[in-house]
């Protein structure tokens, strides 16, 4: 069933098995999972049915560093979440990304990619994505990786019919968890807000929060502050490590159309560097794209290249004169260091119940230069190497001048903030996605991510998903049991 | 033997062309001696006049162009060729001060200090404005521009002024044109500063901005004088007063000592019990990113120049503000830190001074800050006497090597000396020399300093030589001459007199270029500040008569 609204007394008269907060791809993905497998589960959206600006408000916020981007709009506040705007890019974390690369930089997954692939075949059917493709070496240190797009696959659009059909899911929309109650190293209870500020408690056996990569840490961060610290015992690591895929230009190729890229749809051509590369240049992911531009682009950009590097210029003029030939600008996404001070924190301003808006504390370092630098060099190297064109980097990219602002900056992918980790002081979930010191609260979505690898989050966040309803099925029915 | 010429060849007439369809200018080309075709001297002389006066005319042109600009102030910094004069200071005469500072064998006191901090507020006096928001020194300018440069002649005075009042001293300076009234004059310029309707207004704070640094030094002299300033403001001025500081608060610093500017904002305004809360987390995150650069006993990277002497005039004498207006802040952290820093960084100092090395050298007074923090935030981690007898030599050596003039610090090592001014800094940049002046008067009362005993340096008690673990240096010092040298063995090693790459001088042609520009176009001496193998004390990395 589906409610667009909460109706007084519905959510106290019931205690269900699972309580998901959050309607995004992991929500949905979790009250699908549990409602086939018979688990009475109710999963409660803040937003609506559809994008409301009095709803999108409640995601203000303030960007706190030199690289300023808007909270309420990188993100998407009604059912479906950010499957609502995403582009479809799907990518499965490389074997790497779970490892620790370099010394001091705090990397490590408490799991591996072996312990995700078995989900990889169901996450692929439901983000709709077709068999991978082989990476291919180019040279020894980097390989043409592919892109998988998924149609986008809405998420709302595709499962709404489903929640609505399955008897044992209760979907309830406009309703936010405001605060967690706990008692006895458990949380009993959910305090939930509907639009017009009425309070309701909705009660469940296991909670599980999917409300993303900002708010699952603003709400612990509040909900520990309500409850005395006694949400996350050990706050140290709560709301820290937040993540970006940090998007920029960083320069422009004039290929030889005998180069081995393959162009996508998106007319981007992708690689990376292997993983003995990042090891061994001590630097994290990145995901570099030879974006194709159209033979009149080119020239122009000869002849702007001409006026910096006349020699390069007429080399590329004689190469365009000679044979067909591609300019293609040369852009990157790629890992960020984890690092403590990149953080969601409670501001003092407040949304209309009372709670903190959040604050993002975000910058990048000398260290993300490092590995953006690090992989664009290998890549410029190569296709000199090979002859198969020539690459000029950006200043900034070599270290003279920051971080330009008025790029793209970020690819809308918050991670972090609830990272998982073995040790509480490092995290605030364990390998199976529960909070460290509490028996039923668990969380799902990208805010478990250590480290975000270079790949596009959604296929690791359904895989993760299904993962940790495997793992709720299996206590549930243990629990049964006993 | 005469030489027989050889007859003389009939003129060549030129056949005759049908041109009835050419026009002049194509006729003239097609008869090879018309009398204007090229090459001719008569076509020559026309293109040399052509071209000399498009040359004159071009250069006229861009002559009128270069004083519209000018004049208008469209290129250059803003205020560039106004400059201030120096004037003399008659209460507190320099030539006082040499000779009292001379007697460094013997001992300086309490009553020198106060000489020489009039000495500072006398020169200050003179060269303020007459609403005291700005103070205008002679010296070369910033690139930052002459409003700004003024700003910083009132900012870098504030908290000496802040402490002397804190202290219990009398109020009134006396000076060449009367008496001046610190707490009353130094509160004009704040209001002044701050008020955004006044012609004077500081302006904003914003990202990596001059004002963010200054506002720092304006938050501690506000907190050291709160009594005498903060508390007698007016409910509205102490508003005007937040609401300018509290814009540092929201304003990105560079990583490393800027990290702390605007923490010490945020530490005073608290204090004087503004509601800065919101920017509590912020803070909080600065302070971790700072935190991050800390390498060891004390010392912290400072970006992009690494380990510097910034570590003493800004990083610790900021901690030290930090820890000792919020009591509750770092403590453990800084004790330790201020505790580590000490113990080394004292056996830099001796009867010649203290090997300078890197960047901002006026600023060289302020190199004992840090000794004096930690006999507060760190007791026992070197003796105080050893500390005090580090300021008595530092500004001893200083005063008679040509730090002061005019009533102020000079821009140099020993004397003014635009090879070592960088372009960021102005005329009253140099000012940070008085740091470690006003620890001692905010700690007399407490720590009893400027009566203390003094004791012998490392250097004056025998030769040594320590090596540092952290950054590597070693420090060794001769008794019998009072040296002491610097040896920074990652530096590449260089055979030659200079020990590495020599200082660029200042030179007419960049003189030349400034006033083209005008702009500061002073030499980039960051290779020779940093990239030697010796910093010593009896070899100056700047131009410093014996």
């Amino acid at each position: 069933m589906l409610a667009e609204h909460i109706s007084r007394g519905a959510l106290e008269s019931r205690l269900f098995d699972v309580c998901l907060i959050g309607a995004g791809p992991a929500g949905i993905t979790l009250a699908t999972e549990l409602g086939a497998r018979g688990q009475s589960v109710l999963l409660l959206e803040a937003g609506g049915a559809s994008y409301e600006e009095s709803s999108q408000a409640m995601y203000e916020g303030e960007v706190v560093g030199a690289l300023k981007f808007a909270l309420d709009t990188s993100r998407l506040r009604y059912l479906g979440g950010a499957s609502n705007h995403w582009g479809g890019f799907c990518q499965a974390l490389d074997a790497v990304d779970f490892e620790s690369k370099v010394a001091g930089v705090d990397t490590e997954w408490p799991i591996r990619r072996r312990d995700l692939d078995p989900y990889l075949a169901r996450a692929e059917a439901i983000v709709e994505i077709p068999a991978l493709t082989p990476d291919r070496p180019y040279g020894e240190q980097l390989r043409l990786t592919t892109m998988r797009f998924s149609p986008p696959v809405n998420f709302a659009t595709k499962y709404r019919g489903t929640l609505e059909k399955l008897p044992n899911v209760a979907t309830v929309l406009q309703a936010c968890v405001v605060n967690l109650h706990e008692r006895d190293g458990a949380v009993v209870s959910v305090e939930v807000t509907d639009p017009d500020n009425g309070r309701h408690t909705a009660r469940a056996r296991r909670f599980v929060l999917c409300a993303g990569g900002i708010e699952n840490s603003r709400m612990l961060l509040w909900a520990n502050q309500q409850n005395g610290g006694r949400v996350v015992r050990d706050p140290r690591a709560l709301g820290r490590y937040w993540l970006e895929h940090p998007h920029f230009t960083i320069g422009e190729a004039f290929l030889d159309e005998r180069a081995p890229f393959v162009f996508d749809k998106w007319s981007i051509a992708w690689s990376s560097p292997t993983a003995q590369a990042i090891r061994d240049r001590r630097a994290l992911n990145a995901g570099l794209r030879l974006t194709r531009r159209n033979r009149e682009s080119s020239r122009q950009m000869i002849a702007d290249l001409s006026c910096v590097a006349p020699e390069l210029g007429q080399w590329a003029m004689a190469k365009l004169k000679r044979r067909l030939f591609c300019g293609a600008m040369l852009r990157a996404s790629w890992e960020q260091a984890p690092r403590a001070w990149n953080r969601v924190a409670l501001s003092t301003d407040r949304d209309r119940h009372g709670t903190p808006r959040a604050e993002l504390h975000w910058r990048l370092d000398d260290f993300d230069r490092h590995t953006v630098a690090s992989a664009a060099t290998l890549l410029a190297e190569e296709i000199l190497r090979r002859g198969d064109g020539r690459v000029r980097l950006d200043p900034w990219v070599l270290g003279r001048g920051s971080f330009p602002a008025d790029d793209e900056i970020k690819g809308n992918h918050h991670m972090g903030g609830t990272r998982m980790s073995s040790s509480s002081a490092t995290g605030v979930v364990d390998a199976d996605c529960k909070v460290h010191g509490l028996s039923n609260l668990y969380v799902g979505g990208s805010s478990v991510f250590p480290s975000s690898g270079a790949a596009n989050p959604t296929l690791t966040i359904v895989q993760l998903a299904l993962r940790l309803a495997d793992r709720l099925g299996e206590r549930v029915s243990a629990a049964s049991v006993l | 033997m005469a030489a027989t010429l050889p007859p003389k060849p009939a003129p060549v007439r030129p056949a005759p062309i049908a041109h009835t369809h050419l026009d002049r200018h194509q006729l003239d080309r097609h008869q090879p001696d018309g009398p204007g075709r090229v090459g001719s001297r008569r076509w020559q002389r026309r293109f040399g006049i052509t071209l000399a006066v498009l040359l004159i005319g071009g250069l006229a042109l861009a002559a009128a162009a270069w004083l519209w600009a000018v004049s208008t102030g469209r290129i250059g910094v803003e205020g560039w060729r106004e400059r201030a004069s120096p004037v003399e200071t008659t209460a507190a005469p320099l030539i006082a001060l040499q000779a009292r500072f001379a007697k460094a064998d013997a001992r300086v006191d309490a009553s020198d200090y106060e000489l020489l901090t009039t000495y500072f507020f006398e020169g200050w006096a003179a060269y303020r404005t007459p609403t005291a928001e700005r103070a205008h020194y002679p010296g070369l300018p910033s690139a930052s521009g002459r409003r700004s440069d003024g700003l910083e002649g009132y900012a870098r005075m504030f908290p000496l002024a802040g402490a002397w009042l804190a202290s219990g001293r009398s109020p009134l300076i006396p000076t060449a044109k009367g008496p001046l009234d610190l707490a009353e004059v130094f509160t004009r310029g704040l209001v002044t500063g701050t008020d955004p309707a006044s012609p004077d207004y500081w302006g904003p704070i914003t990202d990596y901005s001059q004002t963010l640094v200054e506002s720092a030094d304006i938050a501690l002299g506000l907190w050291l004088a709160r009594k005498e300033i903060w508390e007698k403001l007016s409910p509205v001025e102490q508003q005007q007063v937040s609401s300018w500081l509290m814009q540092a608060l929201g304003s990105q610093p560079y990583d490393g000592n800027w990290q702390l500017f605007p923490m010490l904002v945020h530490r005073s305004l608290k204090a004087l019990g503004a509601d800065v809360s919101h920017f509590d987390a912020r803070m909080q995150t600065n302070w971790e990113i700072f935190r991050s650069f800390y390498r060891g006993q004390g010392w912290f990277d400072d970006p992009p120049h690494g380990l510097d002497d910034y570590n003493a005039w800004s990083i610790h004498y900021a901690l030290f503000w930090l820890q000792r207006i919020d009591p509750g802040f770092e403590q453990a952290f800084i004790s330790q830190a201020q505790g580590e820093f000490a113990r080394f960084y004292v056996n830099f100092f001796g009867p010649q001074g203290h090997p300078q090395r890197g960047r901002s050298t006026c600023y060289r007074m302020a190199t004992p800050a840090p000794l004096l923090a930690s006999l507060a935030t760190a007791p026992g981690a070197i003796p105080r006497g050893q500390a005090m007898r580090a300021l008595d030599l530092t500004w001893s050596w200083f005063i008679g090597h040509g730090a002061l003039a005019a009533g102020s610090v000079t821009a140099g090592l020993c004397g003014d000396d635009p090879a070592l001014q960088a372009n960021y800094s102005g005329p009253a940049s140099c000012l940070w020399s008085l740091r470690p002046l006003v620890m001692v008067f905010a700690l007399d009362r407490e720590l009893g300093l400027l009566g203390a005993a003094r004791e012998p340096l490392a250097v004056e008690r025998g030769d040594f030589v320590v090596t540092h673990e952290t950054t590597g240096w070693t420090l060794s010092g001769t008794r019998a001459t009072g040296a002491i040298d610097l040896s920074i063995d990652a530096n590449p090693p260089v055979n030659g007199p200079e020990d590495g790459p020599a200082l660029k001088p200042y030179r007419l042609s960049t003189q030349l270029a400034e006033a083209l520009v005008q702009a500061p176009r002073r030499p980039d001496n960051t290779e020779a500040l940093y990239r030697r193998r010796h910093y010593a004390t009896d070899k100056p990395v700047g131009r410093c008569p014996p």
